[in-house]
């Protein structure tokens, strides 16, 4: 009990708890209006929360490894497909898989497995396939560890599309149960986030921080900056599986073309949008970008912008999206968010408040650190 | 990787005297960069609290020593020792683990983490000591170098001042043995040199780390250095006591000049 207590009261607990409890209530948010919308568990806007959902386990994923490493990698979605594929060899009925899946062997066609054990194979299959790629790519120098993540998305996306017996290549898989609920999505992007916060105020989290800012001081200061990328890129790979494992079982069907180069620009928007440094950056991207793609979907489909008329032009959602994008990162480099999480800024928005009110103590200039 | 030189039985002799001691030091060190010699054989060696000056003209091969020591760079050929063991071709946080601490010519913080961050990170990843209270250690070091007002400030956002005052409480934080510093005291004006003076002294007294200090203010270098070390041209030309040094009709002749009558 004396160990948990001193834990609670640590400056790692006390940060890890500020900064990841708005976040969990914008997401337990989320989830009751949904839940109150439909209460039966349909219709667009329920799938539309229950994605996002999925979406910020994903986008967090992400900044676990990029947001404190500094190095962008394309090739997130391909674990995000590991998970995917896992989820769908252990979970389709038998009667199914014998025909979309002949190449698996005896043990894995009887496998109809519920979300738990799904989530927990999909996961550790997503965190072996990191390992092993990790042991070549977290050695290599900065630039060329972030093209070799492009690698990695083409090589995953030509065996998801062709590797028959186990993905039926190009015409997909479908027949997954749907075991995802928005109450289990919500749970696992509060832990998402929980872990990631945790993670960037860990002792490795900080290492691999000094070395985003520094790798050569990073290194004399004593970082191993090859473990800590390791570590990282094992980690967030980890929870990109989990999330596609999530996501298949709400999905129920899928193929190559979901994870692929529209899905990793999607993603990376999302956290350049937000902010590459802060797990609330990634949050924000995720529910900005949602905002508009929904808007701009409706655009393209239906040529009506809030009662407006608009001509019809497809892939505009992606235009718009690019466009964005770019807009971020001409006027604000570092995201919205930039360097704060969001408990910072509540903070700094008080200060602001109460300026007018009452005077700041001469030291309190020092405090947010422009 | 240095090629190996068949130096003959001295060599082995010479490598085993220095597996025994407990020092930092550079054997025969030759760096070569695309036929530059920046480093043409030299020899140094740190003891434990001890102050070491080294000083020579613009491109004499002064940091790269440095970086070589704290094995930024592998040299073309030579080796260097640390504590007992052969680090020539490590890693540069495998020598900081064994316990070498830098700074560095134009300072290098890690910009966007807290003041805090930056000294903690020093601290939980230098050389391994049981039983260290890293914030306990951490709230001392920036207690002494009067950074606890900005802790929680970004590194980038200090005076230059504070930022090279940062650099020296990061290295600290990680418990070295040997401490090196390039040009701490660069864009410094007297006092503030005096300050820094005073600052070496008391990490020596405290920390009881060897330090070997870069820089080109001669008159902090010859009143907190215990001996000197002079380079030119990436060779050894001289090496004593300020005294000596000062005497020294070569160091005269091609470094100090008319600055030694000026400022000593």
């Amino acid at each position: 009990m004396a160990v948990f207590a001193r834990l609670i009261s640590s400056r790692f607990m006390r940060s890890v708890l500020r900064t990841a409890v708005p976040l969990v209530v914008v997401l337990v948010a989320v989830m009751v209006v949904g839940a109150v919308m439909a209460p039966d568990g349909r219709g667009a806007t329920y799938r539309l929360l229950v994605n996002f959902l999925i979406t910020v386990v994903i986008v967090v994923a992400l900044q676990m490894f990029t947001g404190n490493s500094g190095i962008v990698s394309w090739g997130h979605a391909a674990f995000v497909g590991i998970g995917a594929y896992s989820t769908a060899w252990f979970s389709v009925p038998m009667v199914i898989k014998e025909d979309i899946f002949p190449g698996l062997p005896a043990w894995m066609m009887g496998a109809e497995w519920g979300l738990v054990p799904c989530l927990l194979v999909s996961t550790a299959i997503g965190a072996l396939a990191a390992a092993v790629v990790g042991l070549a790519i977290c050695r290599m120098k900065e630039t060329a560890m972030a093209m070799s993540t492009l690698g990695l998305l083409v090589i995953a996306h030509g065996i998801y599309s062709n590797w028959e017996g186990w993905t039926r290549g190009t015409e997909g898989v479908y027949a997954l149960p749907t075991n995802t609920t928005i109450y289990i999505a919500c749970g696992f992007a509060c832990l998402a986030v929980l872990l990631a916060v945790m993670f960037k105020y860990s002792r490795v989290g900080l290492r691999l921080q000094a070395s985003r800012e520094d790798p050569l001081s990073a290194e004399s200061t004593g970082v191993s900056v090859v473990r800590a990328r390791y570590f990282a890129w094992v980690a967030s790979a980890a929870m990109s599986a989990l999330a596609g494992s999530l996501w298949a079982q709400f999905n129920l069907a899928f193929g190559p073309a979901q994870f692929y180069y529209a899905q990793v620009f999607a993603i990376l928007s999302m956290l350049v949008i937000g902010g590459l440094a802060t797990v609330s950056g990634a949050l924000v991207g995720a529910g900005i970008t949602t905002v508009i793609f929904e808007v701009l979907r409706g655009v393209e489909n239906e040529g009506n912008l809030f009662g407006i008329e608009v001509p019809q032009i497809s892939g505009l959602a992606q235009m718009i999206l690019a466009l964005i994008t770019l807009l971020i990162l001409i006027f604000r480099p570092n995201g919205l968010l930039a360097w704060w999480e969001l408990d910072g800024w509540i903070v700094k928005a008080r200060d602001r408040f109460w300026k007018g009110g009452r005077k700041l103590a001469p030291d309190a200039g020092e405090k947010g650190g422009e | 990787m240095p090629a190996e030189q068949g130096q003959g039985p001295a060599a082995v002799v010479q490598s085993s005297e220095t597996a025994a001691d407990g020092t930092l030091s550079a054997r025969e060190v030759v760096k070569h960069f695309r036929g530059v010699h920046a480093l043409d054989g030299v020899s140094l060696t740190l003891q434990p609290g001890e102050i070491v000056g080294l000083i020579g003209p613009n491109g004499s091969g002064k940091t790269t020593l440095l970086n070589v020591l704290s094995g930024i760079y592998p040299p073309t050929s030579g080796r260097v020792w640390c504590r007992g063991r052969d680090v020539t071709t490590r890693k540069p946080h495998v020598i900081a683990h064994l316990g070498v601490g830098r700074t560095f010519q134009n300072i290098r913080l890690f910009s966007h983490l807290t003041v805090r961050q930056n000294v903690e990170v020093g601290s939980v990843s230098g050389r391994k000591v049981e039983g260290v209270d890293h914030q306990a250690d951490v709230d001392r070091l920036l207690d002494r170098f009067s950074l606890s007002g900005s802790a929680e400030a970004q590194a980038l956002s200090l005076p230059y001042g504070a930022q090279r005052r940062v650099e020296i409480a990061r290295a600290l934080a990680g418990r070295p043995l040997f401490l090196l510093l390039d040009e701490p005291a660069a864009g410094m004006n007297e006092a503030e040199s005096d300050q820094l003076l005073e600052t070496i002294m008391g990490v020596r007294k405290d920390f009881g780390c060897g330090v070997l200090i870069v820089d080109h203010d001669l008159r902090l270098i010859m009143r907190l250095c215990e001996r000197i070390h002079v380079l030119a041209e990436g060779v050894t030309l001289a090496t004593g006591t300020p005294q000596e040094v000062r005497a020294d009709r070569q160091v005269i002749d091609v470094f100090l000049g008319d600055a030694l009558k000026d400022d000593v």
